[in-house]
């Protein structure tokens, strides 16, 4: 009986597994772009310039602010033929500071591009503003350089702590191999 | 006198240890019949290191980045526990991996272990989810890509992918839902499945062979024994190469490559877009869920697994092999 209902069960995986594998694929109404902005800290009522890449080209999008305080229309903005597209949008003087996601949808709703913003109650320091509005370096797969801070305390316990569970392994390793240890 | 136990027996009788004397193969001591405990040493590593670097991390989007890049720059401490952290990841992950080679080629899968087995398979599905869920917090420019082809994925799944969808709900961001899973939901779940996996080990005993018996306790020691050196090579390796972290992540780029673990799943979308994505972990995942009904315990049908599963083995490592070395590709732009 356990053999037969194993086989049942069997035949249903491989059923699952082939429905997953021949189901037409789905794909996406539209290309995934990217949006950018200088400042990713909004202040309500101030302009911010947008720029878009990668959407599809000659298509129209509805940039929105979604988040805590819904969903507030920012821009009706249209993709040239490279799919960019540059804008100046404006921050609702009604949005409430918090965490946001700047939306950017096709014509049939579908998302195409999302980037996580903060709308913040303040707007940003003239010296931060300066900061933050550089320009974005290019993406890249290279590590940052940080400046790792060290301890040489931490350090010189690390390495005794290492030596010494070497030591210990290494020991509980041969008095196990050994034959008349503990055998009962 | 010899009324009086000594202070060991009296320790012993008041923790029970009396239980850890039943019998268990002489061959369970070797190597390849720990390798399922060293991964729990590994997950244990990944959760003190792990409760230490939430108090300093924090999972708002714009906040996470810089969040992570304070603990390197300023805290010594928690930076190498990071470190160690990454690290313990990668060492679970091939341990588990190793684990699951060594219990396939012995067919410790077979009845009555069939549920020992899978839900070991689960284990591995966890541990991918919650790499996956690790990787996607240091919102650096992989963290974004990887992102990115999760929500690929989503909407490809349809409704059971809305969890990772945009509009899932615009009160909490997927970075900080994200954070609840890794933190949460995967853990508790990993807890309930190594809970059932090890009492299956412990009423069903260990897949080894041979007639020479001894009592648990015996195992304990060259668990102790491995245990030991694979901290120590944890702790070296991560004194020696410190974890990575890229420029924060922007939308809509792809420069980088995922976590090696993932490396495999990169190659699978080299070939076939998007698609692969889902197709590799689908055929992997999928031939390990098969593995007790197709070998049946049949010798025939016994071989057959054996060569897929070496296959699909070698398959995988080959897959690592050609993503690490070929050049980054672009796949969020390729059809599904």
């Amino acid at each position: 009986m356990a053999l037969l209902s194993f086989s049942s069960l069997g035949r249903a995986l491989g059923l699952l597994a082939v429905a997953f594998l021949v189901l037409p694929a789905r794909a996406p109404a539209h290309e995934k772009g990217a949006l950018r902005v200088a400042d990713r800290r909004l202040a309500p009522g101030t302009w911010i310039g947008v720029t878009g890449s990668k959407f599809l080209r000659g298509s129209a999008l509805a940039l929105t602010l979604e988040g805590p305080g819904g969903r507030l229309p920012l821009a009706q903005v249209a993709v040239d033929a490279g799919g960019a597209f540059s804008d100046s949008v404006r921050v609702p003087a009604e949005a409430r500071p918090g965490l946001y996601r700047l939306v950017a949808r096709a014509a049939d709703g579908d998302v195409v591009a999302g980037l996580d913003v903060e709308v913040v109650s303040a707007p940003p320091s003239s010296a931060a503003h300066a900061t933050h509005s550089a320009q974005l370096p290019m993406p890249s797969a290279e590590p940052l350089r940080l400046d790792r801070v060290r301890s040489h305390t931490l350090t010189g316990v690390t390495i005794a702590a290492i030596f010494t569970l070497l030591g210990l392994g290494v020991l509980l390793l041969r008095r196990s191999a050994d034959p008349h240890t503990d055998r009962s | 006198m010899s009324g009086v136990p000594d202070t060991g027996s009296a320790i012993a009788e008041r923790l029970a240890l009396g239980a850890l004397e039943y019998p268990i193969p002489a061959r369970a001591n070797r190597l390849d019949f720990l390798l399922g405990a060293l991964t729990l040493v590994a997950l244990a590593l990944l959760a003190a290191t792990g409760i230490v670097l939430t108090q300093f991390y924090n999972p708002a989007p714009l906040a996470a980045h810089e969040s992570v890049r304070y603990v390197i720059t300023g805290v010594p401490l928690v930076a190498y526990l990071r470190d160690v952290h990454v690290w313990s990841a990668s060492s679970a992950l091939v341990l588990v991996f190793a684990h699951l080679v060594a219990v396939f080629w012995r067919g410790g899968f077979r009845r009555p272990r069939e549920g020992l087995w899978w839900s070991g398979v689960l284990l591995l599905a966890l541990l991918f989810g919650l790499a996956f869920t690790g990787t996607v917090l240091r919102a650096d420019q992989e963290a974004v890509e990887a992102l990115s082809h999760a929500t690929a994925g989503a909407r490809f799944a349809g409704p059971l992918g809305a969890l990772l969808g945009e509009d899932f709900t615009p009160s909490s961001p997927l970075v900080t839902r994200l954070y609840g899973v890794h933190v949460s939901v995967l853990p508790l779940a990993l807890v309930l499945l190594l809970g059932l996996h090890m009492w299956l080990v412990r009423h069903l005993g260990v897949s080894a062979g041979g007639e020479t018996r001894v009592p648990f306790r015996t195992h304990l020691r060259p668990m102790s024994g491995f245990a030991m050196l694979l901290v120590a090579a944890v702790a070296a390796l991560a004194l020696a190469f410190p974890a990575d972290l890229l420029a924060p992540g922007q939308d809509g780029f792809e420069v980088t490559k995922p976590f090696w673990p993932f490396l495999w799943i990169y190659a699978a979308e080299n070939l076939f877009g998007m698609t692969g994505m889902l197709i590799a972990p689908g055929v992997l995942f999928g031939f390990l869920a098969l593995v007790p009904v197709a070998d049946g315990g049949h010798p025939r049908r016994s071989k057959v697994t054996r060569i897929a599963g070496a296959l699909l083995l070698a398959l995988i490592v080959t897959g690592i092999v050609y993503a690490a070395i070929a050049p980054g590709q672009s796949h969020l732009d390729m059809p599904m």
